[in-house]
C-alpha cells in the first residue's frame, strides 16, 4: 500500500449556512474533489474525511481514499449553536484512530492536513479553548482555517493556526475559488517531501484574504 | 436509493425567449437558456444584462444540429456530462426528450403561441410551448417550494404559467450509487437486492459503448461489469422486467476515476535556473575485482511539476578501493539537486584523499582475519576518513551557499540532501567494506548464499518524509553521533553491495522490518537481475529503465548504485 495523505475537512453546517451558503460549499467541495481527481499523486495518496458541525458533530465521511470517495449529503438545521469545540474533539479522536504513525512494521502516513471552515464563532468557547492545544499535538502538516462571510470571527481561529483566511462573500464562485485553492494546497503537500521547511501552500486567490 | 435531486424551474420576465431552468441534482446545477449558448466565465453563467449566479454546468440546446441533441458540460473541468435517452419524436421533429440526472426533460422550440405550458405528466401529449424545458419527472421536491426558492434569485415570473405549474412531479426513478471504478481496470459489481426484493427478468440498459461498461442480469441480480474506457460521473439508466409487474426503471450512478498513470505529465525543468541537471544519469566502472553500476532517474512527481531530479550518485576507484555513493536531495529544498551533487563528489574526493591511512593498517593483516590489536586503530582511521568526509560535505555545502556561485539568498538548508556511501577493497583476509550514511534510503552487503548485512540505520520518523540531511549541523556535533553512522563488514565473498535512495527503498521495502529481512533483499536482487545483466557493458541503461518500475504513490526520484564482483 502506498502512503496516505490524510485530509480532514471540518465544515460548519449551522443554521446560518442554510440555503445558498451550504449549496455553494457543496459546489466548491465538488470542484475540489474533481480537481484532486485530475492529479495523479493526489489520486494515489489523498484520503479525505468530512466532518460537519452545528449543534451536533457528524462524521459524514470517515477517512476514505479519494479514489473511493462519493459526495456525501450535507444538511443544515434551521437554527442552533455552532459547536466548533466539539468538532475539534471529534477530530482528535478520528486522527488518533485513523492516522497511521510509522514504526518497524508499519508504513506511516504523511502528516495530516486540517481545513476548518466556519461562518460564525464557536458557541462552545470553553471546550474550543481546551481542545486547541490537543489539536496542535496531532502533528498536522498544515492547518488552514477559513472564516466565511461577514459574521465569522477570526480571533478564535487564530488560536488554532496562523493560516487563517477570510472569505467575504459566501456565494458559489467564492467557495469554488476557496476549495480549488485548498486542492492546490493539498496537491502541493502530496508532492513535497521532507520536513525542512514549513508546509508550502500556494498564494490564495483574490476571493480569499489572509489574516495576519 | 432515495433520489437526491430536486428540480427548480422558473421563467424569466422577458418572456418566451429567456426562460430558464435550473436543476439542482445532488451537487450540480444546470442552467439552460433557450437555444443559445450562454457566455461563461470562470465556471459561472453570466446572464445577459443580469448579475452572475453560481453555477457549474451548462446545458446547451443545439437547435441547429441534426440530429438534434442536448449537450451538458461540466464547467469545472470542461468535460461533457452524459445525458441519455435522447429522443426525437417522429411526428414532432422539433421536440427532444432526454434523461439527465434522474430527470426526464422535454425541450420544445419556440413557437408564437404561448398559450399552453404543459402541465401534463405525460410528455407525449404535451403540446409545444415557447422554448420550454420541463422536467417531467422531477424528484421528491415540492414543486411550489422549489419555485419559491428560485424566485428569490430571479424576478418573479411573468410567463403564461406559474413556475410551479411547470414542474410536474412523477414517480421518481430510484438511484443506486455504485462503487467507483477506474479507467482501464476491470470493474464488476453485483447488485443483489433490488427495491422491494424484485427478482428481475430481462434487462434493457441504455449505455454508450465507449463507456466500456455493460449491465446484465445474472441469477436475478444486476451485474455491472466491464473495463471502463472513460472517466467521469455517469448515470446509467436501466429498465428491467419483474414478473407480474410493469417494467421498472433504475438509474445506476457510477463514478469512473482516471487512471493515475495517464495523468502524469513530463515537463522539462526551466533551463534558466541555476544548477541544471540531467533528468536521467547512469554510469558503469570496471576494475580488476569489481563492476560498479549506478543509475538515477527523475521521479514522476518531479517530472509532473517540471522540477529537477534532486538525486545524485558517484562511482570511483583508486588503488583497488571502490567507492559507490548515492544522495537524495530534499524535495522541499530549492537547490538540493546541487546539494546531492556536492555530497557525492565531496565524499568521494575526501575518502580517497585519506584512504591510505586505512590501507597501511589493513595491508599487513593475516589471511585468517584482522588482528584484534589492530582493530582500535582501524576504527580510529575509519572515523577519521569517513566521518571527516561526511563533515567535509557539510562544510563544502556551507561554503557553496555563501559563495558567489550561489543564487541570491541561498542558505545552507536550500542544499539539504542525504548521503549514503561505501568504500570497499579486497585484502588477504577478504573484502573490507565500510559505509557511512545520513538520512533515509539504504545500503547493504547482499550475499545470495548467506544473509544480508545492513550497513545503515535508516533515519526515519513517525511520519512519511521525515528524515535527516547532511545540512543539519547537529549531526556533526559529537563523535558519538558521527561514529554511529559508520559501519564495517568483512566478508570472504558477496553478491552485491547495494546503495539506494528512498525513492527505491521505500517502494521496495516499505517498513524497517522488511528492510532488515534477507528474503526481501533476495526479492529485490531477483527483481533487478531479471531485467539487468550487470556484466553487460551497456547495463547502466537497463538499470535506468528498471528504475522506472511502477509503484502507486511512490514517484520520488530514484537512484541506485551497485557493486558486484568481476567474473574471473
Amino acid at each position: 500500500m502506498s502512503r496516505r495523505l490524510p485530509v480532514y475537512l471540518l465544515l460548519d453546517t449551522s443554521g446560518s449556512m442554510k440555503g445558498e451558503p451550504i449549496e455553494s460549499v457543496k459546489t466548491g467541495l465538488r470542484a475540489m474533489i474533481d480537481m484532486l481527481r485530475q492529479d495523479p499523486q493526489a489520486l494515489e495518496s489523498v484520503h479525505l474525511s468530512i466532518i460537519t458541525f452545528d449543534r451536533d458533530v457528524k462524521v459524514v465521511t470517515p477517512l476514505t481514499a479519494l479514489i473511493d470517495l462519493q459526495m456525501p449529503q450535507l444538511e443544515t438545521p434551521e437554527s442552533g449553536p455552532t459547536h466548533t469545540g466539539a468538532a475539534l474533539e471529534s477530530l482528535c479522536q478520528r486522527v488518533d484512530s485513523e492516522v497511521v504513525k510509522g514504526d518497524a512494521e508499519t508504513k506511516g502516513d504523511w502528516k495530516p492536513i486540517l481545513f476548518l471552515m466556519t461562518d460564525g464563532s464557536p458557541s462552545d468557547k470553553l471546550a474550543y479553548k481546551e481542545v486547541v492545544p490537543e489539536v496542535k499535538k496531532r502533528d498536522f502538516a498544515l492547518i488552514v482555517a477559513c472564516a466565511a462571510g461577514s459574521r465569522a470571527k477570526t480571533d478564535d481561529l487564530l488560536l488554532l493556526t496562523d493560516q487563517v483566511y477570510t472569505l467575504e462573500t459566501m456565494d458559489g464562485s467564492s467557495f469554488e475559488s476557496l476549495f480549488k485553492w485548498l486542492s492546490s494546497s493539498i496537491e502541493a503537500n502530496s508532492t513535497s517531501v521532507g520536513i525542512m521547511s514549513e508546509a508550502a501552500i500556494p498564494p490564495p486567490p483574490p476571493e480569499v484574504n489572509s489574516v495576519l | 436509493m432515495e433520489p437526491s435531486a430536486r428540480a427548480i424551474l422558473s421563467v424569466r420576465p422577458d418572456g418566451g425567449k429567456n426562460e430558464e431552468i435550473r436543476i439542482e441534482c445532488a451537487e450540480v446545477k444546470i442552467e439552460w437558456y433557450g437555444g443559445e449558448e450562454v457566455e461563461t466565465s470562470t465556471g459561472k453563467i453570466r446572464l445577459p444584462g443580469k448579475k452572475q449566479i453560481g453555477n457549474s454546468l451548462k446545458l446547451v440546446f443545439e437547435a441547429d444540429s441534426k440530429p438534434q441533441r442536448v449537450r451538458v458540460t461540466d464547467l469545472s473541468n470542461n468535460s461533457p456530462i452524459q445525458v441519455s435517452n435522447t429522443k426525437i419524436a417522429a411526428n414532432k421533429p422539433d421536440r427532444i426528450e432526454f434523461d439527465f440526472c434522474n430527470h426526464k426533460f422535454v425541450i420544445s422550440p419556440p413557437s408564437t403561441s404561448a398559450e399552453n405550458v404543459s402541465q401534463n405528466p405525460q410528455p407525449e401529449t404535451g403540446s409545444s410551448n415557447p422554448k420550454s424545458v420541463q422536467p417531467v419527472s422531477a424528484a421528491n421536491q415540492n414543486p411550489s417550494a422549489a419555485a419559491n426558492d428560485r424566485t428569490q434569485q430571479t424576478p418573479k415570473a411573468t410567463a403564461p404559467a406559474s413556475p410551479a405549474a411547470e414542474v410536474t412531479p412523477q414517480e421518481a426513478v430510484p438511484v443506486h450509487q455504485l462503487p467507483n471504478g477506474m479507467v482501464g481496470t476491470e470493474y464488476r459489481v453485483d447488485i443483489p437486492e433490488l427495491p422491494e426484493g424484485d427478482r428481475i427478468g430481462a434487462i434493457r440498459p441504455e449505455i454508450p459503448d465507449a463507456l466500456g461498461i455493460s449491465v446484465t442480469e445474472n441469477g436475478g441480480s444486476i451485474v455491472v461489469s466491464g473495463v471502463p474506457g472513460q472517466s467521469g460521473e455517469f448515470v446509467l439508466p436501466v429498465r428491467y422486467d419483474v414478473a407480474g409487474r410493469p417494467c421498472r426503471c433504475l438509474n445506476l450512478k457510477l463514478l469512473i476515476n482516471p487512471d493515475p498513470r495517464s495523468l502524469w505529465k513530463n515537463i522539462a525543468p526551466p533551463d534558466h535556473l541555476p544548477y541544471q541537471k540531467l533528468e536521467k544519469d547512469s554510469s558503469r566502472l570496471i576494475t580488476a575485482q569489481s563492476i560498479m553500476v549506478a543509475a538515477s532517474c527523475r521521479g514522476r512527481s518531479h517530472a509532473h511539476e517540471g522540477t529537477f531530479r534532486d538525486d545524485d550518485f558517484r562511482l570511483e576507484h583508486q588503488d583497488g578501493w571502490h567507492f559507490i555513493g548515492v544522495s537524495d536531495g530534499a524535495g522541499s529544498a530549492k537547490y538540493s539537486r546541487q546539494g546531492s551533487n556536492i555530497a557525492c563528489d565531496t565524499a568521494s574526493d575526501e575518502v580517497f584523499r585519506r584512504i591510505h591511512e586505512l590501507e597501511d593498517l589493513l595491508t599487513g593483516q593475516p589471511e585468517q582475519g584482522i588482528e584484534d590489536a589492530t582493530k582500535p586503530a582501524i576504527g580510529k582511521a575509519l572515523y577519521n576518513i569517513l566521518g571527516t568526509a561526511g563533515k567535509a560535505v557539510y562544510q563544502k555545502i556551507c561554503s557553496e551557499a555563501a559563495s558567489d556561485r550561489a543564487p541570491d539568498g541561498a542558505v545552507v538548508n536550500d542544499y539539504a540532501a542525504t548521503l549514503i556511501f561505501s568504500v570497499y577493497k579486497k585484502f588477504q583476509f577478504g573484502w573490507f567494506i565500510a559505509a557511512f550514511a545520513v538520512g533515509d534510503g539504504g545500503i547493504a552487503v547482499y550475499d545470495e548464499s548467506n544473509e544480508v548485512r545492513i550497513l545503515n540505520k535508516p533515519d526515519g520518523g513517525e511520519y512519511a518524509g521525515q528524515t535527516r540531511f547532511v545540512t543539519m549541523p547537529h549531526i556533526w556535533d559529537t563523535e558519538a553521533e558521527i561514529s554511529s553512522r559508520i559501519q564495517v563488514s568483512v566478508v570472504r565473498d558477496f553478491t552485491a553491495i547495494i546503495a539506494m535512495t528512498d525513492g527505491v527503498s521505500d517502494p521496495k521495502f516499505g517498513t524497517d522490518n522488511n528492510f532488515f529481512t534477507t528474503s526481501e533483499w533476495t526479492k529485490l536482487w531477483q527483481d533487478i537481475t531479471a531485467e539487468v545483466d550487470l556484466n553487460d557493458s551497456e547495463c547502466q541503461e537497463a538499470l535506468v529503465k528498471w528504475l522506472e518500475f511502477w509503484s502507486p504513490g511512490n514517484h520520488d526520484d530514484r537512484t541506485i548504485a551497485i557493486g558486484i564482483l568481476t567474473n574471473d
